[in-house]
C-alpha cells in the first residue's frame, strides 16, 4: 500500500476512532448485529402475515423500544429490554433480545433472539421465574467479526443447542468459517453465515429460511 | 488507554505495514480491533496438505492437516476486511433496523435505543455528520483491498478461473 493511502487511512481511523461511542467495544457491534437479526425473524414472521408491535420491559404498548447491552431476566423491568409482541394465527408470541432461559439441564443460557410462546412470558413475569426451554420456539445465536469466526464460538453453539430440544435453532454470523460449518453440520446443526449488509442476497435467503422453518412450526 | 498486545507464544508475526495499523487502532482505544486482528494472523491458516509418506508397501500419499503463516496479501485482506466490517457495517445495520422495525411493528414513530443494564439512559452509537466520514473511509478501503475496487464491493478475494 503506497504511504499517502496508508497515512489517509491512519487518519480517518483515529478520526473516526474518537467520534464513534459504538466502537467503543465488541458489546456494542454486537448488539447491533443482535438487533439486526431480530429485525429478519420479524421480516420473517411479518412475511408470514403475523401482526407485532412493540413493548416494554413491563409489558405495555411503547413508542420507544430499548435494547440492553447485557442479558436480562424476563420478570425484572431494569434488566430485561423490551421485546416484540407477535399475533399470528390466533396465538402470541414474543421476540426477545438477551433473554436468558433455562437450558434442560435447568442452567441458565443467554439467547441472543428468540422467539418464545406469549403465555408461558407471561407466567415469567407474573410469578418472577425464568422460561423454561420447551417453550422456545426459535434461537439464533449472533456472532459479529472482523475475518474470522474463533473455532470456540462453534463449540460454544454446540453446547448451547443441546441445551435447547427446539427444531429452528441457528448461529448466524456476518462472515463465515468452514470449521465451525463442518463442527455445527457434522452434529446435524444450522448455520446461516455471511449474512451481512454487504450481501443483501444473503439476508433475503435468510428472512425466506426463516418464514420457511417457522410456518411449519407455527402452523 | 491502549491494550496490550496479545500473548507472543503463537508462531507468526504480523508485517511492518499491519503493525502500523495496530498501533494507530490501539493510539486511538481500539484495542480489542486491534488484538483481533493480530490474534488471527499469529495463529496462521490451517489447511489440508498431502504427504508422502514411506510405508511398509512403499510410498504413500495421505491428506493431513498443516498451518502455514499468512502471506502479506492476505495480512493485508484481514486488516481491510476487519476495518470495514466494524468502521463501515454497522451504522449500515443500525440504519437498516432503524428504517425496518418501525414499519414492521406498524408504528412509524417508533424509536430504538441501547441502553447499559440496570440503565435508562440511551447510550449514543453513532455522531450525526457520519455517514460522510464513512464514504471516505469506504472509497480508501476500497483501494487498499489487494484485489481490486470491483472485489471489494462483493467482499471477495482473487476471481475464481
Amino acid at each position: 500500500m503506497e504511504g499517502q493511502l496508508q497515512t489517509a487511512i491512519a487518519d480517518e481511523i483515529s478520526r473516526l476512532g474518537v467520534s464513534t461511542p459504538a466502537l467503543m467495544s465488541r458489546a456494542r457491534v454486537e448488539k447491533l448485529y443482535e438487533i439486526f437479526i431480530l429485525t429478519c425473524l420479524a421480516r420473517a414472521l411479518r412475511q408470514l402475515g403475523a401482526i407485532l408491535s412493540a413493548r416494554n420491559s413491563s409489558d405495555r404498548a411503547t413508542s420507544n423500544l430499548v435494547f440492553r447491552l447485557g442479558p436480562g431476566l424476563i420478570w425484572a423491568p431494569t434488566s430485561a429490554p423490551g421485546f416484540i409482541h407477535v399475533a399470528y394465527k390466533g396465538r402470541e408470541y414474543e421476540i426477545q433480545n438477551g433473554l436468558r432461559v433455562l437450558g434442560q439441564s435447568k442452567v441458565l443460557h443467554e439467547l441472543d433472539v428468540s422467539l418464545i410462546d406469549r403465555d408461558e412470558a407471561v407466567r415469567c413475569r407474573r410469578n418472577q421465574i425464568n422460561p423454561t426451554q420447551a417453550r422456545i420456539k426459535f434461537l439464533a445465536e449472533c456472532k459479529y467479526y472482523g475475518d474470522s469466526l474463533p473455532l470456540g464460538l462453534g463449540r460454544e453453539y454446540l453446547g448451547l443447542s443441546k441445551e435447547f430440544s427446539l427444531r429452528i435453532k441457528t448461529i448466524v454470523s456476518n462472515i463465515s468459517s468452514d470449521e465451525i460449518h463442518n463442527l455445527v453440520t457434522k452434529h446435524k446443526g444450522t448455520e446461516n453465515f455471511d449474512v451481512s449488509m454487504i450481501r443483501p442476497n444473503n439476508i433475503e435467503q435468510f428472512v425466506q429460511w426463516l418464514a420457511n422453518e417457522l410456518r411449519q412450526v407455527l402452523g | 488507554m491502549s491494550s496490550p498486545p496479545p500473548d507472543d507464544h503463537i508462531t507468526f508475526r504480523p508485517t511492518d505495514e499491519v503493525s502500523f495499523f495496530l498501533k494507530v487502532l490501539r493510539d486511538s482505544e481500539l484495542g480489542w480491533i486491534a488484538d483481533e486482528v493480530e490474534l488471527n494472523i499469529r495463529e496462521g491458516k490451517t489447511a489440508p496438505k498431502e504427504i508422502m509418506e514411506m510405508g511398509a508397501r512403499g510410498r504413500r500419499r495421505t491428506t493431513e492437516s498443516a498451518t502455514s503463516p499468512y502471506d502479506p496479501e492476505e495480512q493485508l485482506r484481514i486488516l481491510i476486511r476487519t476495518i470495514r466490517h466494524y468502521f463501515v457495517e454497522p451504522p449500515k445495520l443500525w440504519a437498516e433496523v432503524q428504517l425496518q422495525l418501525p414499519r414492521l411493528a406498524n408504528s412509524p414513530n417508533l424509536t430504538l435505543s441501547v441502553v447499559r443494564p440496570e440503565s435508562e439512559q440511551p447510550e449514543p452509537l453513532f455522531p450525526d455528520n457520519l455517514a460522510g466520514d464513512l464514504s471516505t473511509l469506504d472509497v480508501l478501503l476500497a483501494q487498499a483491498w489487494p484485489y481490486g475496487v470491483e472485489l471489494y464491493e462483493r467482499d471477495e478475494e482473487r476471481e475464481v478461473k
